[in-house]
């Protein structure tokens, strides 16, 4: 404790909480020197390591990951909540764990309402490689759906209807229902820079609004976290991102 | 060549068939030709508003499949202007007895002949509508500060766009501006950040709509009613649409602003 890695025995093994309070560049530091204080203990270690939402430039996970391996250890798999480095883990062929960081954020739950939704029938995709930008605003009664991740240049209106087997962006008001994750995904998030839906759903998680919305606009992001879907403001965690960076 | 304008809605009794007859009247008595289509078959009202039920002979289904000589035999002359005509809907028949394509040959032909020709659009989004829109090249969409209304209404300008008709413009009738001060009705800004169209107008809830609705005579030219003023405003804004609607300010029309304007001006 106390120099930002944390390290947990779970059922996957052992797990390396990396504190999203560090730079990348302290906590390779830290790691190293952890490393080589306690070889012992790491030797031919399998370990899962949890990014949190920590976003990643390629370049910077693949230089993590070599020091990792330069001191004999063996990547189980990882955690994480950020899509990016999820994409980029995959493509790296590490497992992704669980459905995300198992850090504790600070959230606001919004109804809640644990599966029962219906998914489409198919297998969970591996990778949403593909995106689609739709540049218009969504009216009551218009469906759009695509098989990969969804961004929205215009407002959702109530009556209207977003779906995506990744994740969903809308860069304006989404009133209306959003479905990320459709085919299973229970990584995917909602992010709008007004989130107000009719009703959201993750995977197989639903949510309908509350009746009284707070009034401050600012933009929020919704995902899975422990079975039910929460929302938090996207702002306060970017100000804590950028900080990092 | 004229310009054809639907008058549409999706939600039934918002006020679409009153403004079609007002803004009829209004244009033909600033002197435009004009011609009205009532497209809901079936339920045929216009004629009603505009007190000419008893002149019906032929009627559009007749028209457009050519059991009259011409277009003209169906025409029924207003009352009260020269230059303001009504295709009536048939009353006995369905709406599919006419289809999208002979709509828009009906209006090609009409617009050589009119001004504007103003299509009364039925509640719905079925056959009925896609008739009423085939032909128009600009599209008025009525609704009421409700939710359901701007529900329906935000249905519609979807419609409307994934059939290329683009920049429809909002008349947004029955307003009740002391219950929207209040915040008990949808505001203006509340129905603009889910439409976000060109605003037309807005016509005050009105009794008088109600006694010239029932008298056949459009409020349009009754000089003492406030929404026949707006009409009278609206059918401006439709002959030129560089005028724009802008929602005047609440310019602090009490005691003190009053007093404030009236001391302002004694200064000057």
């Amino acid at each position: 404790m106390g120099d930002g890695i944390v390290v947990k025995g779970g059922r996957e093994g052992l797990t390396l909480i990396l504190s999203p309070e560090l730079s990348l560049q302290e906590l390779s530091t830290v790691l190293q020197e952890k490393l080589l204080k306690e070889s012992t203990f790491f030797q031919n270690a399998e370990l899962v390591l949890d990014f949190g939402a920590r976003p990643f430039q390629e370049k910077e996970f693949s230089a993590f990951l070599g020091i990792l391996h330069s001191a004999g250890i063996r990547i189980k798999g990882i955690l994480s909540d950020n899509p990016i480095t999820k994409l980029m883990a995959k493509e790296a062929g590490i497992e992704l764990i669980g459905n995300g960081s198992i850090m504790s954020s600070r959230v606001r739950i919004d109804h809640p309402v644990k599966s029962g939704g219906k998914i489409l029938k198919e297998k969970p995709e591996e990778v949403h490689a593909s995106a689609l930008f739709v540049r218009k605003t969504l009216r009551s009664g218009q469906l759009q759906h695509f098989n990969g991740d969804l961004t929205i240049l215009g407002d959702v209106n109530p009556g209207a209807e977003v779906s995506a087997a990744g994740n969903i962006v809308v860069f304006g008001s989404l009133r209306g229902i959003a479905h990320a994750g459709i085919r299973g995904d229970q990584t995917a998030v909602v992010a709008a820079l007004e989130l107000k839906p009719t009703q959201l759903r993750i995977a197989d998680c639903i949510a309908r609004s509350s009746e009284e919305w707070n009034e401050d606009h600012v933009p929020e992001m919704a995902k899975i976290e422990r079975g039910s879907i929460v929302i938090e403001p996207y702002a306060l965690k970017h100000k804590v991102l950028r900080s990092l960076l | 060549m004229g310009k054809v304008f639907v008058i549409t809605s999706g939600k039934g009794g918002v006020g679409k068939t009153t403004a079609t007859a007002n803004l009829g009247s209004g244009l033909a008595a600033s002197g435009e030709r004009v011609i009205l289509i009532d497209t809901d078959i079936g339920l045929r009202n216009l004629d009603l508003v505009l007190g000419l039920e008893n002149r019906i002979v032929f009627d559009l289904v007749d028209v457009v499949q050519g059991k009259c000589r011409s277009p003209r035999q169906a025409m029924i002359k207003d009352k009260r202007f020269e230059n303001l005509y009504l295709i009536p809907a048939a009353q006995s028949k369905d709406k599919e007895d006419v289809t999208p394509q002979q709509m828009k040959t009906l209006c090609e032909n009409l617009r050589r002949e009119f001004d504007y020709v103003l299509i009364d659009c039925p509640a719905g989004i079925e056959h009925g509508f896609k008739n009423a829109v085939a032909g128009a090249d600009e599209a008025v969409i009525v609704t009421t500060p409700e939710v359901s209304a701007v529900r329906d209404a935000d249905r519609i300008i979807g419609l409307l766009e994934a059939e290329g008709k683009y920049s429809p413009r909002l008349i947004l009738n029955r307003v009740r501006k002391d219950m929207m001060k209040k915040g008990q009705m949808m505001s203006i800004e509340d129905i603009q950040e889910i439409l976000n169209i060109k605003l037309l107008g807005m016509v005050p809830e009105d009794e008088a709509i109600v006694v010239s609705s029932n008298k056949g005579e459009p409020a349009v030219l009754n000089p003492s009613s406030k929404a026949g003023e707006a009409y009278r405003q609206i059918v401006e804004r439709m002959k030129d649409p560089d005028l724009v609607y802008t929602v005047k300010p609440d310019n602090g029309e009490n005691l003190f602003g009053r007093l404030w304007k009236f001391f302002a001006k004694v200064e000057a």
